[in-house]
């Protein structure tokens, strides 16, 4: 019965991890994309993403979550079929604006001699950022990303709440289906959280380290 | 008409008049010294010449050709960036790239303008009408005559400003005179017409400082013309071919460095002669 738990946790676990992967592959560069709108010279569209910003970072995901996935059907638009399609959108927007916020601090914090020096050689604003000023970016922002990546891990377990069937909700199934204790099954799951976030953690010291040297 | 015409350079920032009227020649080869108190101007002069500011009226020619006049229309950003090309601006802090070597910090900018040329070169076969494999086997071509160049180009300038030994180390592991040679490398990479220096050693100590003005030293020897903003007198008395005096955003006095240093005529240089700064600028 041991392996058999394990075993659907490992499936439910998969689910967990294609949150995570698919949030972090859209979050990442829209996170970029929300940075630049937000630090616009044009008023309007750096009032507008401020304040879309505002509103993501001030209203908790689980919210976010409920209104993607339900909004569209009460607005008596096309209801959203596939709960797992809520969760990424309403994931990869929601992580998108926290990673704009860790951008544009790192961006600020490359010194205007950086940009200066490139453009002083010639180069477009596009190449100096993406071979001058990013790869610094990078290094100063990998501290605050990896509290970002790790609170996503945990996160995960939101999508359990519209029917996605990530760790948790496997989890909580098996109390019927084995009849065990409900906590039995979920400090399981709590143990491949755990391990998992171990792993990331060392991923991101190496990360440092490599970047520091 | 000279080499380098800078004519009535003004520029305003808000209401700080900072350029009244700057104009300066300057002949192929020629070391021209800018000297001057703090404020005056000098920055705004090299930057304006470099175009990372436009000046509000004037106009600029280098080698007959116009490459700058305040008619009020804006350029576009590709064409400043071909006209930054003809200089090369070495700054007070250096600016290197710390996440890349000194032989990168060398070859970047001329690596990525090739790869802008050889998609040009491409552009301009197919027009022709080669294709396909031969236009393939072409670009490569260019791509990698352009490259080994780089290289080679690279190597002789580590040689001439004797950082050879530290072409693998990063900006962070090396000294101050060190790391403004890599600049001072990094801006020839581009083969400019003129090297524009924004106090190139006021960040240095004096024994550092030795060895940066050594190598200007040397360019000066191969011919480079040169603009130099400096603090240090004893450089732009004996390496330059003229010295120019700014106060209060205009040039004061310009001459040999014998007349300017020797018989100085208005009462603000005499006045800047005899009581040099105490503390340096750093800006
Ligand atoms: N971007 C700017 N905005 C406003 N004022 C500036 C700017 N750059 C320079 N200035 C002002 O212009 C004056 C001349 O500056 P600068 O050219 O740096 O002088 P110098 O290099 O001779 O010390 C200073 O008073 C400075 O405060
Ligand atoms: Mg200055």
């Amino acid at each position: 019965m041991f392996a058999k738990i394990i075993g659907e946790l490992c499936i439910g676990f998969l689910t967990t991890l294609e949150i995570f992967a698919l949030t972090l592959v859209f979050a990442l560069p829209l996170g970029l994309v929300v940075c630049f709108a937000a630090t616009r010279k044009f008023a309007p569209v750096r009032y507008l993403t401020r304040g879309v910003i505002w509103i993501v970072r001030g209203t908790p995901l689980m919210l976010q979550l409920l209104i993607v996935c339900y909004g569209p059907g009460l607005m008596g638009l096309p209801p959203v079929r596939e709960p797992m399609i809520a969760v990424i959108v309403a994931f990869s927007l929601n992580y998108a604006c926290y990673f704009a916020e860790i951008y544009r601090g790192g961006i600020a914090a490359v010194s205007a001699g950086q940009w200066e020096a490139g453009k002083a050689l010639g180069l477009s604003r596009g190449r100096i950022f993406m071979r001058i000023v990013f790869p610094q970016v990078i290094k100063r922002i990998l501290p605050p990303m990896s509290n970002e990546v790790i609170t996503l891990v945990k996160d995960t377990s939101l999508a359990n709440t519209i029917a996605v069937a990530e760790i948790i909700r496997c989890a909580r199934n098996l109390t019927g289906t084995y009849a065990v204790d409900i906590m039995i099954p979920l400090l399981y799951a709590g143990a491949f959280y755990l391990v998992f976030v171990g792993l990331l953690t060392v991923v991101f010291n190496r990360l440092e380290k490599k970047l520091r040297g | 008409m000279a080499y380098l015409e800078i004519r009535d350079f003004r520029k305003n920032f808000g209401q700080c008049e900072v350029l009244k009227g700057v104009s300066l020649s300057v002949e192929q080869g020629e070391a021209v010294s800018v000297i001057g108190s703090s404020g005056s101007g000098k920055t705004t002069l090299l930057r304006c010449i470099d175009f990372l500011e436009t000046p509000d009226s004037g106009e600029m020619v280098l080698e007959g050709e116009t490459l700058f006049s305040a008619d009020g229309r804006r350029a576009r950003e590709s064409e400043l960036r071909e006209k930054r090309l003809n200089f090369g601006l070495v700054f007070q802090s250096f600016h290197l790239f710390p996440q890349y070597t000194v032989r990168k910090n060398v070859t970047l900018a001329p690596s990525l303008l090739l790869n802008a040329r050889a998609k040009a070169y491409g552009k301009s076969l197919t027009a022709r009408g080669v294709r396909g494999s031969a236009l393939r086997a072409a670009v490569k071509k260019f791509r990698a005559d352009g490259r080994r160049e780089i290289e080679e180009d690279a190597e002789a300038l580590l040689k001439r400003t004797e950082l050879s030994q530290k072409a693998n180390n990063y900006p962070a592991e090396l000294s101050g005179g060190q790391q403004q040679r890599v600049a001072i490398a990094r801006a020839l990479a581009l083969k400019p017409k003129v090297l524009l220096f924004d106090e190139p050693t006021s960040a240095l100590d004096p024994v550092l400082t030795g060895e940066v003005v050594k190598v200007l030293r040397a360019l000066k020897e191969e011919g480079c013309t040169m603009i130099i903003v400096t603090h240090e007198m004893r450089f732009a008395e004996k390496v330059s071919d003229k010295v120019a005096f700014m106060a209060d955003g205009a040039i004061e006095e310009i001459g040999a460095p014998a007349e300017i240093f020797g018989d100085p005529k208005s009462e603000k240089l005499k006045k800047f002669l005899t009581e040099p700064e105490e503390t340096e600028e750093r800006v």
